[in-house]
């Protein structure tokens, strides 16, 4: 990572911030604070500004995620198709909440607006691996999987 | 172009490109208004200000629309009170209901506004969610609660435009949104340079200094130790504009007879390290003169010491290595003969109590001074203990600071340090007649430049007040071949500090400056070094100068 920060370019463009939010990412996951700052430096927008813009955007995470990144659809069609049961179920097993990495590093959880697929909700995500019409047991049964990993 | 407007009923003139609170406001009409700062840019944020046009029923915000030829406005139609009274509901609705121990209860314009709006009863309910996680105390000098914060982003403008800082900003989106600092880590891990004008900024108790009284009446109540306050100039004088005390001495001298009897042992006034601050500049000016290129750039505000160390860094070579008057009078205070263990401070500054805690401000991991308050913490002090001004008796402050000269208290005006250093200047060359008043005319420009002659060479030197006027006038600060430069953060010096007492009256500034010059006038010993005090002491270090100049 210290490697791409100090490859960046002198300066750049303002209107070019997102791409370059986007960008590094893409790369590791998630904007990390020093990247603002570096950025901060190269764009002459002040890292709080930065952080303000980025995190207006869903698309942006501030974290490192795990190594299982689990997406939860809270769309409304999930969402009444108990989605927060899930959301009380998952934070039991992994103990972690919207936005948070277990202190291992092993899962990470995020609450998206929709996946796209309402008709099959609630909708899962792990790794790109998307799970339907979740239930409670189904769920206990992939984390119980990959815990044994 | 000019043209008329009408408002309720009567014709008023209004120029094109103007604001309609623009309009009203010279007119004397009073809108009511949360989340408009009048020299920043509008945002209709709150929609308090909301006026109906008479012609299509429509409530528009006064501080975002322009005015337009034939506009017909009622500013307090039934309609415009009920939305406003509305607006204030919504929102209380997530506001806490704790008003009676808020420290900024009967100072806060949402709880003056649901006054005047005569709202008594809690209309809506909403989930009490608070914004943050938890309220931001990371900063020394600065509390942000965020359960009290309306979102009317004056502190994130302050510090944008006015600053260019961002330190704080509006953070997520929708019902998540909050005003918080990068990675929400807390104002201290921040870029924030604790000049505390996001504190003056808002309307309500959200963001506020960080409260010591009652720690400090916890350590004076110990008679085993020594206790010793230093009160500023500018804390003085706002304290005898509250008590309407003409004189600034008389203030001075009420306050310190009113703090021994609270239990402090030794009442001091900032003016000493003033003086002291005031000297080593003038020695160090006078040992260069003229080889000064770039200018030596003196600051005793630790707001500015700290933007110039990170935001430029190019600069920091030419700002002076002295420390501030504080933490002077703290080194001398907890060192040598002074039996001193337990210093406060009282400024009208927050950023004092950023500074005091700075590595380089202590000795063997104990600070020099020990608490910091703010001048709306000293009067709170007060009232605690029943003082009122006039006092029952007048003392003069305690040795080694004695009455200071009128220079000392002047120093922290606006343009203060330039005109105490000029004169400190002309005395010591041999003392010839020196210029006085020399900013007064121009106070309200943020950059002044003045020209005088000493020993027949004309010198250049500059006064820069404001953070943005710093950004902008980089450059010919570095090139301008001004012997010294003075920069604060503050627009008018210490006079509008944010440890002041909340005043609406917008001639505060003036009065305060007021009381500063009448003292000064009608005092003879007016430059640092016609003290005897500060002659005596060093005398006594036996030095010429008390810190190294490279």
């Amino acid at each position: 990572m210290e490697e791409y920060i100090n490859s960046l370019k002198k300066n750049i463009d303002k209107r070019d911030l997102l791409l370059a939010l986007q960008d590094f990412q893409n790369k590791f996951g998630y904007v990390d604070q020093a990247f603002i700052e570096q950025l901060s430096l190269k764009t002459g927008i002040p890292s709080g500004k930065i952080y303000s813009i980025a995190s207006f955007y869903n698309q942006f995470r501030f974290i490192r995620p795990g190594k299982y990144h689990i997406k939860l659809c809270s769309g409304a069609a999930c969402h009444v198709n108990a989605k927060e049961n899930l959301v009380a179920e998952l934070y039991k097993l992994i103990g972690i909440k919207d936005r948070e990495s277990s202190p291992d590093g092993k899962y990470s959880l995020e609450f998206i607006p929709c996946m796209g697929a309402c008709a099959l909700g609630p909708v899962m995500s792990i790794n790109n691996n998307y799970y339907t019409q979740l239930k409670i047991k189904d769920l206990k049964k992939i984390i119980h999987d990959l815990d044994e990993i | 172009m000019e043209f008329n407007i009408t408002v309720n009923r009567n014709s008023i003139k209004a120029v094109k490109g103007e604001t309609i609170l623009a309009v009203l406001r010279r007119n004397g009409i009073s809108v009511p208004t949360l989340c408009n700062i009048p020299e920043l840019s509008p945002t209709g944020a709150c929609r308090i200000c909301v006026v109906e046009l008479e012609d299509s029923g429509e409530l528009v915000t006064a501080c975002s629309t322009p005015v337009a030829e034939g506009m017909k406005i009622f500013t307090h139609s039934r309609k415009v009170i009920a939305a406003r009274k509305t607006i204030v509901e919504l929102l209380l609705t997530n506001h806490q209901d704790n008003c009676l121990y808020c420290e900024k209860s009967g100072d806060c314009e949402l709880q003056d506004l649901a006054g005047d709006l005569n709202i008594r009863e809690r209309s809506y309910v909403g989930f009490g969610v608070p914004r943050s996680p938890k309220t931001d105390r990371s900063d020394p000098g600065i509390v942000r609660d965020m359960s009290k914060c309306i979102l009317c982003g004056r502190c994130v403008r302050i510090c944008e435009e006015l600053l260019g800082v961002c330190a704080i900003d509006f953070v997520n989106r929708g019902n998540n949104i909050a005003v918080d600092t990068v990675f929400q880590k807390g104002l201290f891990y921040s870029n924030c340079i604790h000049c505390g004008l996001c504190i003056t900024a808002c309307p309500t108790g959200a963001i506020l200094e960080k409260a010591v009284g009652a720690q400090v009446c916890e350590k004076i109540d110990n008679k085993d130790k020594n206790s010793t306050i230093i009160l500023a100039g500018s804390t003085i004088a706002d304290l005898a504009l509250h008590f309407n005390i003409r004189k600034f001495e008389d203030a001075r001298n009420y306050l310190v007879a009113a703090l021994h009897d609270i239990g402090f042992n030794n009442v001091l006034t900032l003016g000493y390290g003033n003086e002291i601050f005031i000297t080593e500049h003038a020695k160090k000016l006078a040992m260069s003169a003229g080889k000064q290129n770039p200018p030596l750039i003196i600051s005793d505000c630790p707001a500015v010491r700290k933007f110039i160390r990170t935001e430029m860094p190019d600069m920091e070579k030419y700002l002076s290595k002295i420390p501030t008057p504080q933490q002077i009078m703290g080194k001398i205070l907890k060192s040598g003969e002074s039996q001193t263990e337990i210093l406060v401070s009282a400024s009208a500054c927050v950023a004092h109590k950023y500074e005091a805690v700075q590595n380089d401000n202590s000795n063997k991991g104990a600070p020099d001074v020990d608490y910091v308050i703010t001048t709306r913490e000293l009067l709170g002090l007060l009232k605690t203990h029943g003082v009122v001004l006039p006092y029952k008796k007048k003392e003069s402050p305690d040795k080694p600071s004695g009455s200071e000269t009128s220079a000392g208290v002047l120093f922290e005006t606006k343009g203060g340090i330039s005109e105490t250093i000029l004169r400190e200047l002309f005395y010591m060359s041999g003392g010839q007649k020196y210029p006085k008043k020399i900013f007064e005319v121009k106070t309200d420009k943020p950059f002044i430049e003045y020209e005088f002659e000493l020993n027949g060479v004309i010198y250049k030197i500059a006064s820069l007040h404001g953070i943005d006027t710093l950004r902008q006038k980089k450059n010919e600060i570095i090139n301008g071949s001004y012997l010294f430069v003075e920069i604060r953060s503050c627009t008018a010096g210490c006079l509008n500090g944010c440890g002041h007492l909340h005043s609406k009256d917008p001639e505060v500034q003036k009065k305060l400056k007021k009381i500063i010059t009448e003292f000064d006038e009608t005092n003879i010993s007016d430059t640092a070094g016609k003290n005897p005090f500060i002659k005596g002491f060093y005398k006594q270090i036996g030095k010429e100068s008390l810190f190294d100049y490279d």
